[in-house]
């Protein structure tokens, strides 16, 4: 009888916990098991992410604008299809436009004092507004852009070219002939391209890089207030003929394109599946093992009268002490890990996101669960009387 | 019935140590301490985690250091113009080649209406001009002689004395000698005129905008380049070039704004003429010159409190729709 009482919920929790705290090995087995496969995925899932958004980078940089407006037959933010001048007046003349700039991106190359030559991402910003320069100065003024032959440089870009730093220290390179300086550093997400970011204004873009009949590439547009960037979108492009999109939807079309046209997202799922798998495969393993190695004494609680459905709750207990630590120590690792690189140029601006965390949760949730379905299986069927046997 | 049998048989261990700790509440729940550092580890990677994905550094919108050029109404055509001035610009040229022996203005005077702005050399037709008065005053002495011959005669009616053909001979004389003055007089009046085509006056009131021209230099005629750039800059108007598909839109009494380049200030712009002939895109907005379209060109006159010395300013200009203004 005295058993009969003390079979409550707490004292079977009591029981599940020890039982799992008792083998220190396989506990810290199992929770290892957890943190390794919520580290994998979560940690590639972000890394995959990181990348994909660097596709984008060079639209979510103009954080000024809301609309782009570029030629119909550019398809992401790399391809220059580049429109006549005056279509920057039919642009502003569209209702609902606050105003309208034009934004020249294109690849230069530069010719630096030693006779080096390195590829950029030549960047000409509106010479008034400045719209779409870095702002997050490291050296120098913004406005010193302004300035005749001068040029802004983002930060890795800048150590990629003179690994020395020395960001004070102005350095002259040539581009088209055009003698340029360097006349402040800036702190700028990097891009998938990773050749370094020189900002010009615009009116130098066109003045150093080769004639051509069309050179503007891409105008910003910033909405006026109570006008959606969507709606202002689809009126450019239905009154100008052009193709306009808003910031996100540009920037997804420009993630699609490299999602559909190169193989990092097959190689980054084969590696998240992978991790998963070789994580629940762990997990499952070890739970299973666990369990099997346990089944005497729950064969011995259900000799005493413990119910199959008092069995899972125990089991369950255990699975969701082991799946949260394991989670949480995985996500810590993972958090750390970005934390730890944030400054680095190759890992620079990936972090861990909230979506990542819940999925990475979500997965984590059903390897578990299965690995239990898989073990209590056993345990059900299991005979009261093998506690007798051996 | 099988757990009031619990005494019979030996039971498992962890299965004794419960239940006779089940009578002392305080030892069923005893967590050894190293036990809870993985916990404590779990909770705190946790938070850490929850911390960087939940509060990072706000990326707010950027607003621009300097504001672009914004359309004042819903629906403008948005043009880019050029300040030039009233009389729009003239350049003025030499009539003839020559060097310049004497400059009398500089860049940015005010000049009057006739006021000498440069003279060529000189010397040569002032000794020209020398030589023709000579001969203009020596065809006077002539011309005085002849008249004193006939003179002598002309009252002599004796024709014994002096016969008809003689006082006919002296009045020719006389004609010619005054035929040659004013012959003598006239190129010495073209070479007079020749001078003055070697000194260039200001044609009209203004401001000398542009002076391409330096004592001593040699200009030709057709010169093969702007000498010197004048303009009437009293008042100032803004040439707007309107690119050609927007010309239903375009109505002469719409508002019109200007701006600066990094002003925000607007000015309204009263309309003065529309150019009736579409031209090749000339006023380009960037350096090279590219030409892509076919604009129709509309002068405004900016208002007089303008805040600009400077001509060939180049404006973002707003020209309101034709709806704007009338009643919804």
């Amino acid at each position: 009888m005295i058993l009969n009482g003390s079979l409550n919920g707490n004292s079977m929790n009591a029981v599940a916990l020890k039982m799992l705290l008792g083998d220190r090995a396989k506990y810290l087995g199992l929770v290892f098991g957890v943190t390794f496969a919520t580290l994998l995925m979560a940690q590639q899932v972000s890394i995959f992410v990181g990348i994909m958004s660097r596709t984008a980078n060079a639209i979510t940089s103009v954080r000024e604008a809301d609309v782009w407006v570029m030629d119909p037959r550019v398809r992401y933010v790399d391809e220059v299809e580049p429109m006549r001048d005056v279509e920057l007046s039919r642009v502003r003349s569209v209702p609902g436009v606050d105003w309208a700039v034009p934004f020249y991106k294109g690849l230069s190359t530069i010719r630096l004092a030693d006779g080096l030559t390195q590829q950029v991402q030549l960047i000409g910003v509106d010479d008034v507004s400045l719209i779409g320069l870095c702002d997050d100065m490291l050296s120098g003024r913004r406005d010193a852009i302004r300035d005749p032959q001068s040029a802004i440089m983002d930060r890795n870009g800048f150590l990629f070219v003179w690994p020395e730093g020395d960001f004070q220290n102005s350095r002259t390179f040539e581009l088209n002939d055009n003698r340029l300086r360097i006349r402040g550093v800036c702190n700028e997400k990097p891009t998938f391209l990773t050749f370094p970011i020189l900002y010009v204004t615009y009116q130098t873009a066109m003045e150093i890089t080769p004639p051509q009949r069309k050179k503007m590439p891409f105008i910003v547009v910033k909405a006026r207030d109570g006008v959606t960037a969507e709606a202002l979108a689809t009126r450019i492009a239905h009154t100008t003929g052009l193709q306009a999109l808003t910031a996100p939807q540009f920037r997804w079309r420009s993630i699609n394109y490299y999602l559909e046209r190169t193989g990092i997202p097959i190689n980054f799922g084969i590696t998240i599946a992978l991790g998963a798998i070789i994580g629940a495969a762990i997990t499952a393993q070890t739970f299973y093992i666990f369990v099997v190695e346990n089944l005497k004494q729950f064969a011995a609680m259900k000799a005493v009268g413990v119910t199959n459905g008092q069995l899972l709750r125990m089991v369950l207990l255990q699975a969701s002490v082991v799946g949260s630590m394991g989670y949480g120590l995985g996500m810590g690792a993972t958090a750390l890990f970005f934390f730890a690189t944030k400054n680095q140029p190759a890992l620079q601006g990936f972090q861990l996101y909230a979506q990542v965390m819940a999925g990475t949760a979500v997965s984590i949730a059903i390897i578990i669960l299965g690995s239990i379905l898989f073990s209590l299986r056993k345990v059900f069927r299991l005979d009261p009387a093998v506690v007798f046997r051996g | 019935m099988v757990a009031s049998s619990a005494t019979m048989r030996p039971m498992p261990s962890f299965i004794r140590n419960s239940t006779t700790a089940g009578s002392s509440k305080a030892k069923t729940w005893t967590l050894k301490p190293s036990n809870l550092i993985l916990p404590a580890l779990a909770v705190l990677g946790m938070g850490f985690a929850i911390f960087t994905v939940f509060f990072k550094p706000v990326e707010a919108a950027r607003i621009p250091a300097t504001p672009p050029p914004r359309s004042p109404a819903e629906g403008a055509l948005a043009a880019v113009g050029v300040v030039e001035p009233r009389s729009e610009i003239i350049q003025l040229g030499v009539e003839l080649p020559g060097i310049v022996r004497s400059l009398n203005v500089k860049v940015g005077q005010d000049v009057t209406e006739g006021e000498v702005l440069l003279a060529l050399d000189q010397r040569d037709i002032d000794a020209e001009i020398a030589r023709r008065q000579a001969v203009v005053d020596s065809a006077r002495i002539q011309a005085a002689d002849a008249l004193a011959l006939y003179k002598r005669i002309s009252n002599v009616d004796d024709t014994a004395a002096v016969s008809a053909e003689e006082t006919e001979q002296r009045q020719y004389a006389l004609k010619l000698a005054d035929a040659r003055v004013k012959e003598a007089q006239a190129t010495l009046e073209a070479a007079r005129t020749t001078k003055s085509r070697l000194t260039l006056t200001a044609p009209i009131p203004g401001r000398i905008l542009e002076l391409n021209v330096r004592p001593g230099e040699f200009v030709g005629s057709p010169s093969n380049q702007v000498l010197i750039s004048l303009g009437d800059v009293s008042r100032l108007h803004v040439r707007a070039e309107v690119d050609e598909e927007f010309l239903t839109r375009l109505s002469t009494g719409t508002s019109a704004y200007a701006t600066f380049r990094g002003d925000a200030r607007k000015y309204p712009l009263s309309f003065v003429r529309s150019e009736p002939y579409v031209r090749p895109k000339q006023n380009l907005t960037s350096a090279s010159p590219r030409v892509d379209t076919r604009v129709a060109q509309v002068v405004y006159a900016l208002p007089e409190d303008t805040r600009t010395d400077f001509v060939g300013q180049q404006m973002d200009v707003f020209i309101g729709s034709p709806s704007e203004g009338t009643p919804k």
